[in-house]
């Protein structure tokens, strides 16, 4: 369960000051779908940012399984992002020099998971997103959807329990766009908290809730499911 | 993180790059030889000067020792003098092998009040301290110009490397970790630079030996050419890099 309250995120853009997020709170249930939508600019990537531990908000605090996780230190923080929560972004993050294998061990390099007990869950990860027969190729050869599909992988290695997608379709076509929701779909039926950040409410409404953004605050929480 | 895998993903680093870490390596390798040359040059100038005249000088260099009494011979001696005889008038006269050290031997007497001095020897003791000095100076530009260049190198990595970084801190990878990697990065390359310059200045070392040894028969201790002097270098490099280190990390947080 995550549950944001009264976040609000100042930034300074020169003398003028931008409120992306705006005393907003939410709760998000664990094991379900979330899709936020809303325009460009409404403060989505903030608002995810600001749940998954890699932007402190101005104010309020964010409580993630009863932890408020902004009064932790930096070095708690960080290990409570690499062992609870994964990540997907539209630009993907990967090391395009490295090979698929090489990325997705990282998180689990972080984590400080032995070489010898790798292996066998990097497979594993990799079997669920359906790149098991890729796993020795360079990053940089692949195509987008399985660009997107290896970052995937490395969200799932450490077994976190809540998965943050900023637009992980953006640059995809329909039907990676499909796989990928699929495979979004699997990890919440496999129990996983997911938020996804979207501007196709076909993939929406995929989801089982979605909360629609403006200036920084929720004007729309639909409940599909 | 284990520390196995730091090493690890510092190896991996040296993937990127290639042709930069080659010419960094090169070039530091090639200033830390010149500097390791010119201080050598520093320390062994007076060496060099009173072997070279030393044929002249087959009773060793004398001087004569203003301001010293009969107590002061234990002194004199741990300094290089012999056969001390002292005149009626107070002043002394003693005789030395070599012109090791002289220059500073003569500035802890003169802020003694006193004075060593031989007229016909005085211009090459001058020789030697500006010689010393010249070299020495010529050493420490050379090693801020180093510095300055790795500073510029460091930089110019993290900019290159600014999106790993800020892919390894979102996946949870602890700031000091990451930092701890990237020193690593750059101090083997320093390492390997001065290993390479050390063997360097062994070979330029032995030629010169050689060159010397056949023109006019010396040649050179080069005490200071020892391995505590090479760790000592090395070990000062690697935390003047540290510090060079740190503030590039700083500047880019
Ligand atoms: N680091 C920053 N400094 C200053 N302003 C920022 C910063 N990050 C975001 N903003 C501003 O905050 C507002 C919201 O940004 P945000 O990225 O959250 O929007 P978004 O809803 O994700 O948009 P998009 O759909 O285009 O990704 C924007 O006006 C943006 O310019
Ligand atoms: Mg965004």
């Amino acid at each position: 369960m995550i549950i944001a309250e009264n976040v609000s995120k100042k930034f300074m853009d020169s003398d003028r000051e931008i409120w992306p997020v705006n005393k907003l709170s939410i709760n998000v249930e664990s094991g379900r779908f979330f899709s936020i939508v809303g325009r460009s600019g409404s403060g989505k990537s903030t608002l995810l940012k600001i749940l998954g531990g890699l932007l402190e908000p101005t104010d309020g605090k964010v409580v993630i399984d009863g932890k408020d996780i902004y009064s932790l230190s930096r070095n708690e923080i960080a290990d409570y992002r690499n062992q609870v929560i994964g990540f997907v972004f539209q630009d993907y993050f990967l090391e395009e020099m490295y090979t698929v294998y090489q990325n997705v061990e990282i998180a689990l390099m972080i984590a400080g998971v032995d070489k010898k007990d790798r292996a066998q869950r990097v497979e594993a990860a990799l079997e669920a997103v359906e790149l098991g027969d890729k796993k020795s190729s360079l990053v940089k050869n692949l195509s987008g959807g399985e660009k997107q599909r290896v970052s995937i992988a490395r969200a799932i290695v450490n077994n976190a329990s809540i998965i943050f997608a900023d637009e992980p379709c953006g640059n995809l076509d329909w039907e990676n766009s499909q796989n990928v929701m699929r495979l979004l779909r699997k990890q919440c039926d496999a129990g996983k908290t997911v938020v996804l950040i979207t501007h196709s409410l076909d993939d929406a409404k995929l989801t089982d809730e979605i909360i629609t953004l403006k200036d920084g605050s929720i004007i729309e929480h639909e409940k599909l499911r | 993180m284990k520390n196995s895998d730091k090493l690890r993903l510092v190896f991996r680093e040296y993937r990127f790059g290639c042709l930069e870490n080659i010419i960094s390596v090169g070039l530091q390798a090639l200033i830390f030889t010149i500097v390791i040359l010119l201080f050598t040059v520093s320390f062994e100038l007076d060496d060099v000067l009173s072997g070279y005249m030393a044929p002249m000088y087959s009773h060793g260099y004398g001087f004569t020792l203003f301001g010293y009494s009969q107590d002061d011979i234990p002194e004199l001696e741990k300094q290089g003098f012999r056969d001390i005889e002292f005149y009626e008038n107070g002043d002394a006269y003693g005789y030395r092998d070599n012109l090791s050290d002289i220059w500073f031997i003569k500035i802890l007497a003169i802020m003694d009040g006193r004075d060593i001095w031989n007229s016909e020897l005085d211009e090459i003791v001058n020789y030697i301290f500006f010689g010393q000095i010249t070299f020495l100076a010529l050493g420490v530009v050379m090693f801020i110009i180093m510095l300055n260049n790795i500073s510029n190198s460091i930089s110019m990595r993290l900019m290159l490397r600014e999106k790993y970084l800020r892919m390894m801190s979102g996946l949870g990878c602890r700031k000091s970790i990451l930092r701890s990697i990237f020193f690593m990065v750059f101090a083997f390359r320093s390492i390997l630079a001065i290993l390479v310059a050390v063997a360097a200045v062994a070979v330029c070392v032995d030629k010169i030996n050689a060159y010397l040894h056949r023109i006019m028969l010396i040649s050179l201790g080069f005490s200071c050419f020892s391995p505590a002097y090479i760790i000592g270098i090395g070990l000062i490099s690697i935390v003047l890099i540290f510090f060079t280190f740190e503030r590039q990390w700083r500047a880019r947080a």
